[in-house]
């Protein structure tokens, strides 16, 4: 065993290399493209010419590196979007059981979640305004609408479609129907309730700029909506690029999270 | 085995963005063509940005209902076709964005982003823009105004001390603002925040907010519906606020005789406005959907006039200095180069119409004499 385990780690390091290499290489040529197709104004079939390039983009990521707002920004939107998730989850969850395990709730409640759920973030806008009494809280509803949908559809048609043969033998061995839901819904649900998880939190990504479009000072959807309002291009591309880096940052903690709790898949 | 797969896998995903990139590049063409190029007889289209939420920039409007460029389109380009289309947008920046990539030549913008826009000529590769007239005046600061919630109790702009004030940041309202808090000294104990003009009239009408700067038609639309409260005019400031109109410079050199047309509609338009001020508050209330009684206001308070005076010039001037001040600028547009008033003059006198002279436009705006 002891001598299995020697042999086989060193195999696994030149292909996790390997891996890394292409992905680091990826997003080299990625950036090498980008600065070509900028410096030979291309202007056919896209106008990649009016991009601002990447050296210029990357010296002012620099200098923003250095600036305690750009921190500001990303700590704010990352609470308003982490409340947003939470709060998703905590509905979500609950929901998407009982209407999993219930027909008379699926009928009831489903179809109007169904009517609400392919209306864009930004058309909620008017409505989160209108509900909340700071705009705060507006904000972080429109991240949790984004959370919302994609853990609820997920984890509904996980639930409906646990085995009756796992209750019955759960019951068999003297588990309530109370203590079911805990023992053998929710493990069972787990692995789709992640999946949801990890594209609601892209979802909810998403709405950050529709958020702080009404947030008027912070946040980094704000900072990128206000650069496009002033015509800041590189600004804007940094505030995409930083959405587009905290998304992926908050998509690998899920998967993470995912490989320790659902330790069966 | 694995390999080739990734190798065909590769090869469809190439062939797919080739014909991807092909199928966005035809309409690519259409919108190089849109461009213009003057070979006669060739169909071309222009494309005009106006803001209905934008009151001082509804000179537009008139053209667009009347079809006035169409009808001088056809005196000064004849036997082109030429097709004449509409973008209304919510903001200058949407404008600013559109005429940067080349879809639209002509934009109705305000004073800050007509600014922004000669910035963007200079610092874009691909693009250069130029100043041709003035839409709206409003004189000494007027259509604009400081609102705050109905029974809010704040009476006075120092009673804003310690509060929060929203405005669309790097306005010509945010230059108000800046400026009413200044002559109280308050400008270090007012918070100031980021709103459009929508959301600042919502965040009124909720009293989320404790005041907020604007520009006409909403003022007078919050006071119509009594929704809020004006707490102070534009006025109290003495400077012009201003909306003007910009063009894409290499379009409008290649494009001379379209310009022409251009200014001669808006100049029908403002005499119109003058002369018909009824029929063009109903023009106004039709294609904007803001009520009449609003748009009577508007027609009654705004100065339709595509004049340059020497007097604008310095508003602009101190406009650039604002948005320097405030850390909007990446450059310093220089308006001897930006502002260029060859076509109007050339337009007004195609019309058999005198232009200002020299001393006229070194002087006040002259009542009752609109371009």
């Amino acid at each position: 065993m002891a001598k299995f385990i020697k042999t086989a780690v060193p195999f696994r390091r030149p292909a996790l290399l390997r891996h890394y290499a292409v992905r680091l290489t990826a997003i080299a040529a990625f950036v090498c493209l980008w600065h070509l197709a900028v410096r030979a104004n291309l202007l056919w079939p896209l106008q990649f010419g009016n991009l601002p390039g990447p050296v210029d983009v990357f010296r002012e990521w620099l200098a923003s590196l250095s600036q305690s707002h750009y921190y500001r920004d990303i700590g704010v939107s990352t609470l308003r979007v982490t409340a947003g998730i939470a709060l998703g989850l905590a509905a979500a969850v609950p929901l998407a059981l009982w209407i999993g395990i219930s027909r008379w709730a699926h009928d009831a409640l489903f179809t109007i979640l169904e009517m609400f759920r392919p209306i864009p973030l930004i058309a909620y806008l008017p409505v989160a305004m209108l509900l909340f009494y700071t705009i705060e809280g507006s904000i972080v509803f429109i991240t949790f609408i984004g959370a919302f949908f994609p853990i609820l559809i997920n984890a509904k048609d996980a639930a409906s479609r646990v085995p009756a043969a796992w209750l019955h033998a759960a019951a068999s061995l003297g588990c309530g129907r109370v203590k079911a839901l805990w023992k053998v819904y929710l493990p069972a649900m787990l692995p789709e309730i992640f999946t949801g998880l990890s594209v609601g939190i892209a979802a909810s990504w998403m709405g950050v700029i529709t958020g702080e479009m009404m947030s008027g000072q912070s946040g980094i959807g704000y900072a990128t909506w206000q650069a496009y309002h002033l015509l800041d291009y590189k600004q804007s591309l940094i505030g995409m690029f930083t959405i587009g880096a905290l998304g992926y940052a908050s998509s690998a903690i899920v998967r993470l999270a995912e490989r320790r709790i659902v330790r069966w898949k | 085995m694995g390999k080739r797969f990734k190798l065909i896998g590769w090869i469809a995903a190439m062939l797919g963005t080739a014909v991807l990139l092909q199928a966005c590049s035809s309409g690519g063409r259409d919108a190089q063509q849109a461009q213009g190029s003057d070979a006669a007889g060739e169909p071309a289209t222009v494309t005009i940005g106006y803001q209905s939420p934008t009151a001082q920039t509804w000179g537009a409007l008139i053209i667009k209902n009347q079809k006035l460029f169409e009808k001088h389109l056809a005196e000064l380009a004849p036997g082109r076709s030429i097709k004449v289309e509409w973008f209304d947008a919510p903001a200058g920046s949407v404008l600013n964005n559109n005429m940067n990539s080349g879809k639209i030549q002509i934009s109705f913008l305000g004073d800050m982003p007509s600014l922004l826009n000669a910035v963007l000529g200079m610092t874009q590769p691909n693009y250069n823009s130029v100043f041709l007239a003035f839409d709206g005046k409003g004189a000494k600061g007027r259509n604009q105004a400081i609102l705050v919630p109905k029974d809010s109790g704040i009476r006075s702009v120092a009673d804003l001390k310690g509060k929060t004030v929203s405005t669309p940041i790097g306005s010509s309202s945010h230059r108000m603002l800046l400026e009413s808090l200044r002559k109280h000294q308050l400008v270090d104990q007012v918070t100031i925040v980021d709103q459009s003009v929508t959301v600042g009239m919502q965040s009124i009408e909720q009293n989320k907010i404790a005041a907020h700067a604007t520009w006409e038609p909403y003022p007078s639309l919050i006071l119509q519906r009594d929704i809020g409260d004006v707490l102070q005019f534009g006025e109290a400031t003495e400077i012009d606020y201003l909306a003007g109109v910009v063009a894409n410079r290499d379009w409008a050199e290649a494009n001379k005789p379209i310009v022409l047309a251009f200014l001669r509609a808006l100049n029908e338009a403002h005499t119109y406005a003058l002369e018909h001020p009824e029929e063009t508050a109903v023009i106004f209330a039709e294609e904007s959907k803001f009520p009449l009684d609003v748009c009577r206001k508007m027609v009654k308070n705004i100065r339709f006039d595509a004049a340059i005076y020497d007097k604008d010039l310095q508003t602009l001037n101190g406009s650039i200095e604002f948005l320097a001040g405030i850390g909007k600028l990446a450059e310093k547009p220089v308006l001897s180069e930006f502002v260029d008033d060859r076509y109007l003059r050339e337009a007004v006198e195609s019309a058999d119409k005198g232009y200002l002279t020299e001393a006229e436009r070194q002087g006040e705006w002259i009542d009752g004499k609109v371009y």
